[in-house]
């Protein structure tokens, strides 16, 4: 007798394309996905609960081991959540520098996930051209802060240090370059036919399934929804720079690559407009060496390379947070997976990973 | 949101001078007496009231449902009623005028001192409108959180989460389980009274 069956499969979380930790149990008729069941917490550390028996200037090298492709962001958040806590002003200068420093950052993050999303479908060569432009990122970081990827970077109330001698002529040099190196990028995948057939109309996610499932980020303005947190709620100085959003239509992965291409351009532009501007000043503002919050709470967003990262502080008064909450792109995107797989072949799953762009730390904090 | 926290006046490069007295935060009279010098800056009321739509909504629609309101830092914060949070984020999140279609977080925090110890936060904001607000209620242990799966997709992990680090439990919703912490693991971290190191962990220890 001839029959068929469903079949489960483990993917994971020892497999190197969920990105680290990632354990996916899928139901397959065939090669066909049908159900799909995201597990994670493997890499969960605890760290809002640490948080809470942590003075506010110790929690930050935590917030660096959360998402550790783009720990500036985590940085830049969770520092403007405690300034916005207290009422603190930052100086300009301060402000500029992160804003440099930041976008760079999305830039470093966005060629990660580039390189190993490309990978992952099989294109090699990208990888490297990737980690060339990331590896001259990381030394702009490893200059200005002491550290390549958990870089406890700024501190509340400004920064902990001024830039180094000659730090802007070579981020200006990269300025310079970056666009001809990304110019062999787009020569290697955005008309390569295998590309095109691994990523145009896979993982499709609708603009109002996208926002029904809290997707924010690259994930969400592929499917033609314009919010970005830096125009919707400015915070820093980005109101003062021109930048566009770039949006997608056809919601797909080859959109969201699209997508993720251009915002490293409209990055780029951000930081050639934070350098001519960048004032003289100090960087740090007139913070209390006790960092002590009145009694309140806040919810603060900002726009990381994964979409927008939240941060809830509830402060009883003390000088610990009583509640820290991370709002992590990376965990409610990824809720969406088994909605954009379901019908799929079991390849289209390992680009759907790569195109979610999750950071296990994130996910699981 | 943040542009009602900082003083708009301050002139850029203002904080510059390096001869600046550092102004403490009480010290609001010699700042009074000396006009001229920007670096002082104004003493920012967090607490102060600011004109939400929604709140307004809010008000003239469910006036019964409304505990209390609180105020931070630009952000709204109103206290429900916990059975009335369902019809409450279902019109806030279908009225047109409002359009709140974004749970951007949900999350618990454990208050053990009060009678009602749990209290749920959901962080909404309205991706057309852009407007914010922060709806709370408050539980007694093992009591029940109405789930609002049906309205946002995305609070099935958020609350899974809240079920799983403060062993809140969501009614309605369907697939209720541990998320981040394995299957078979006992009590609920996030509780204040579980501690940071965990139990059972004196093989751990570090002195």
């Amino acid at each position: 007798m001839f029959r068929t069956e469903m079949m489960d499969i483990n993917m994971g979380p020892q497999h190197p394309s969920t990105h680290g930790v990632l354990r996916l149990k899928l139901l397959l008729d065939g090669e066909t996905v049908t159900d799909t069941d995201v597990l994670i917490g493997y890499l969960h550390r605890g760290v809002e609960k640490l948080c809470e028996s942590k003075n506010y200037h110790m929690i930050e090298p935590y917030t660096d081991r959360l998402d550790y492709v783009a720990a500036m962001y985590e940085n830049l958040g969770y520092v403007e959540t405690v300034e916005k806590l207290m009422g603190i002003t930052v100086p300009e200068r301060a402000e500029y520098i992160r804003v440099i420093t930041a976008e760079l950052q999305r830039i470093a993050s966005h060629l990660v996930w580039l390189g190993t999303h490309a990978l992952d479908i099989g294109a090699m060569t990208v990888f490297f051209y990737c980690f060339r432009e990331r590896e001259i990122l990381l030394d702009l970081f490893e200059a200005f802060c002491g550290a390549r990827l958990t870089y406890n970077a700024y501190r509340i109330g400004g920064l902990p240090w001024d830039v180094p001698p000659g730090w802007t002529d070579r981020v200006r040099h990269f300025v310079k370059i970056f666009p001809g190196r990304q110019q062999e990028y787009d020569t290697l995948l955005t008309k390569n036919r295998i590309w095109l057939g691994r990523t145009k109309g896979v993982g499709i996610l609708k603009a109002g399934d996208a926002i029904d499932f809290g997707v924010s980020g690259p994930c969400l303005r592929a499917a033609g929804v314009s919010y970005d947190v830096r125009k919707a709620h400015p915070y820093s100085v980005y109101d003062r720079f021109l930048f566009d959003i770039p949006t997608g239509e056809n919601c797909d992965t080859y959109d969201r690559y699209l997508v993720r291409m251009e915002e490293m351009r409209q990055s780029l532009r951000i930081v050639q407009q934070a350098l001519d501007g960048l004032p003289a000043g100090e960087v740090m503002g007139k913070v209390p060496k006790r960092i002590k919050p009145p009694v309140g709470e806040v919810y603060h967003t900002v726009e990381g390379p994964r979409g927008e990262l939240g941060f809830y502080i509830v402060s009883q008064g003390e000088d610990k947070p009583y509640r820290m909450r991370f709002r992590s792109p990376s965990f409610v995107n990824l809720q969406a997976l088994p909605h954009m797989v379901k019908g799929s072949l079991v390849a289209d799953v390992v680009a759907v990973i790569g195109t979610l762009d999750i950071v296990l730390g994130d996910v699981d904090r | 949101m943040s542009d009602e926290i900082k003083p708009p006046s301050s002139p850029p490069g203002g904080a510059a001078g390096p001869g600046q007295t550092p102004a403490p935060p009480d010290a609001a009279p010699p700042a009074a007496t000396a006009p001229p010098k920007p670096a002082a800056p104004a003493k920012v009321n967090l607490t102060a009231e600011v004109d939400s739509p929604v709140l307004r909504a809010l008000k003239e629609k469910f006036p019964q449902a409304i505990q209390a309101v609180s105020f931070y830092a630009g952000e709204v914060s109103v206290l429900l009623d916990k059975d009335s949070l369902l019809p409450v984020c279902r019109f806030l999140k279908e009225d047109p005028a409002l359009r709140l279609d974004y749970l951007s977080n949900l999350c618990g925090v454990d208050y053990p001192d009060r009678e009602k110890r749990f209290e749920v936060v959901y962080h909404l904001f309205s991706i057309s409108l852009s407007h914010r607000i922060n709806l709370k209620i408050q539980l007694a242990d093992q009591e029940p959180a109405p789930s609002v799966v049906t309205i946002w997709r995305t609070a099935n992990w958020h609350e899974r989460e809240a079920f799983d680090l403060l062993g809140i439990p969501f009614e309605g919703h369907p697939d209720l389980r541990r998320i981040l912490l394995a299957d078979e693991w006992q009590g609920h971290p996030l509780r204040k009274e579980y501690p940071t190191r965990g139990y059972d962990r004196d093989h751990m220890k570090l002195r």
